[in-house]
């Protein structure tokens, strides 16, 4: 094994770990917020993709601007998707599954639409490789590992210091005490789900840059997603750039050394392993 | 404890029904067939509903038991020459013991770590099962032996020809699950089990070792889901990762249990009866393709607006109407 091919793979890896985040943020959001596990993130997701897909590969749409719409579109989405879940969000037991039941919905539209081939968003100049310093890597990683960056500082920026951010905080602490200090935890409720929605497709188009766009493949975006919102720690958005590189850096190092296989296995590994040593996560607080 | 006598009979109603069906029908290759996935599907969904109604444990990966099931069960037979009764008592240890490599690491929590670590072991054993010698890889496992050929006395039974000897042996197992389930539901177990599900924090105070009792009905649905992999895998005779960790076999369950009801025993087997007979002689005829969209619409209706499910419904109407009698 030579050192410049164990660099590369820290590198990439990395980059992926930026890039879990990113597909991981509008779960995390949600969940912070409304203390819903939306199983539908994953599909979410790859309605931007598609979206995305035709956007650049149909009609030549420049990336950022691709992006942006794949992030309203399912934002459009998300927003008809609150007032399903907002009827029944009372009983948790029924919210998780009607989350799962959507993903089932939009799983099989995916198949019934464009059919059970995988996809890859190819832009030509994304796919070559660029050398940072001594090591290579892909420049569409690159690129969507510091989209990734600047998602989540700004995020992290607007929930700190914006007057909405501020609410958002408060309500995802104790929205009982949010709402006795006028919040207006209704309206704080249906903007941050509409706003985790829009990022996982905003996220989307990118997922389909650094990776394969499979109808079937929300459910495994979903997984990981949630292992970094539990190892990250409830809500915690900074805390799921080093989650997603634990993850990224984990796997690509495994894939060097092993199969495919056991970079299933890390993922899982690593779920349980946070749920015996550190179920309130690596930013979270002991209850 | 009128809703639990009601419940008995429903349990025998239902179970005289499948039992006469499976009489008139068993030399009938097709409605045989159709039965066997339709008493295959119903309990699987009353094993899922054992963990999910019973005890409030929502899981998404049921696949992940059934098709471990299958293939200890497969392997065993195929490999390691043993009887398919043997391949199934097998195949029922080694997923009981699987199910507490879940259930150890989330039922410590609160929450729904459950319901995302049984996914993601679902992910990752299929997984496994693509990637490992034993299993065969993406090849899958073929020419695997049927339950046998047996004699009593001037009657002959062979499961490897006679789709209705593997009729009656599935709705063995069905009957077993199902009174298994009747039995639970009655006794303390159940009682203790129903105050997890309502509020885990209050049922703790009282002194219940919430944790136990998950475990438990983790176990009985993990053990009844292996037993319907293993019939599967010697009914079928092969085997592939796609088809034992099938999405059909997370989903279905649930959709049946939710349609059936949740809320009692016997609800997901009148589901999985329904929905079976209803794709084989309705929806496939009218959607070749995408017949899972209408699954994924009917669960959706369903959770939304009868979250009780039709038999659950049945037995609330019943239940006020004799109240205002009296």
């Amino acid at each position: 094994m030579s050192f410049s091919l164990l660099a590369n793979s820290i590198a990439s890896g990395l980059l992926m770990g930026a890039n879990y985040a990113l597909f991981a943020v509008g779960l995390s959001l949600v969940f912070g917020v409304l203390k819903i596990i939306n199983l539908a993130h994953g599909e979410l997701l790859l309605a931007g993709a598609y979206v995305g897909y035709f956007a650049i590969r149909g009609m030549g749409v420049p990336l950022p601007l691709a992006l942006l719409f794949s992030g309203l579109s399912v934002g459009i989405v998300g927003y008809l998707y609150y007032f399903v879940v907002r009827r029944i969000r009372d009983d948790e037991l029924n919210t998780l599954i009607l989350t799962y039941g959507v993903g089932v919905i939009l799983t099989n539209l995916f198949l019934l639409l464009f059919t059970a081939d995988e996809r890859i968003i190819n832009i030509p100049w994304l796919t070559e490789g660029v050398w940072l310093g001594p090591v290579q890597v892909n420049r569409g990683n690159l690129v969507s590992g510091l989209v990734s960056l600047l998602i989540i500082g700004g995020l992290t920026f607007f929930l700190a210091r914006t007057e909405t951010g501020k609410m958002i905080r408060a309500s995802s602490m104790d929205r009982e005490a949010a709402a006795l200090v006028g919040v207006d935890v209704e309206r704080i409720d249906r903007f941050a789900f509409v706003l985790g929605c829009a990022l996982a497709g905003f996220a989307g188009p990118l997922f389909g840059i650094v990776s394969h766009i499979n109808p079937v493949g929300g459910e495994a975006v979903t997984i990981n997603a949630f292992i970094l919102t539990v190892l990250a720690g409830l809500g915690s958005i900074p805390g799921l750039l080093l989650a997603g590189i634990i993850l990224g850096l984990g796997e690509a190092i495994i894939v060097v050394f092993a199969s495919t296989m056991f970079q299933g296995i890390f993922a899982l590994a690593l779920f349980v392993a946070v749920l015996f040593l550190r179920p309130e996560g690596i930013f979270g607080r002991r209850e | 404890m009128g809703r639990r006598r009601s419940e008995k009979k429903i349990a025998g109603v239902v179970t005289l029904l499948v039992l006469s069906s499976a009489f008139v029908f068993r030399r009938d290759p097709f409605v045989a067939h159709v039965l066997v996935q339709a008493s295959l599907l119903a309990l699987i969904s009353l094993a899922w509903n054992i963990l999910g109604g019973g005890c409030g444990q929502i899981s998404f990966g049921h696949a992940a038991f059934f098709g471990t099931g299958a293939y200890v069960s497969a392997i065993l037979t195929t490999q390691y020459h043993l009887n398919p009764w043997l391949g199934i008592a097998g195949a029922c240890v080694s997923v009981v013991f699987l199910s507490l490599l879940v259930g150890v690491p989330s039922f410590r929590l609160k929450g729904a770590y459950f319901a995302l670590l049984i996914l993601a072991y679902a992910h990752v054993l299929k997984l496994v099962a693509l990637n490992l010698e034993i299993t065969k890889g993406d090849e899958g496992i073929f020419s695997i032996p049927s339950f046998g050929r047996y004699s009593f006395g001037g009657m002959e039974v062979n499961f490897f020809t006679s789709k209705g000897a593997n009729l009656f042996l599935i709705l063995l197992f069905l009957i077993a699950g199902l009174w298994t389930g009747i039995w639970m539901r009655g006794s303390q177990t159940g009682i203790a089990m129903e105050a997890v599900r309502e509020d885990e924090v209050t049922a703790e105070a009282m002194g219940i070792d919430t944790l136990r009792y998950k475990l438990f009905a983790l176990g009985v649905s993990a053990f009844f889901t292996a037993l319907g992999g293993a019939f599967y895998v010697h009914y079928i005779h092969f085997l592939t990762p796609d088809s034992a960790y099938s999405g059909y076999w997370s989903l279905m369950p649930i959709v049946a249990a939710l349609f059936g009801g949740i809320r009692t025993v016997t609800g997901p087997v009148v589901g999985a009866f329904t929905l079976v007979c209803l794709d084989e002689f309705l929806i496939k005829e009218l959607l070749p393709r995408g017949d899972k969209l209408v699954y994924g619409l009917l669960f959706v209706v369903t959770i939304l607006f009868f979250p009780r499910g039709i038999l659950g419904t049945w037995v609330e109407r019943q239940g006020h109407g004799r109240k205002k009698e009296g």
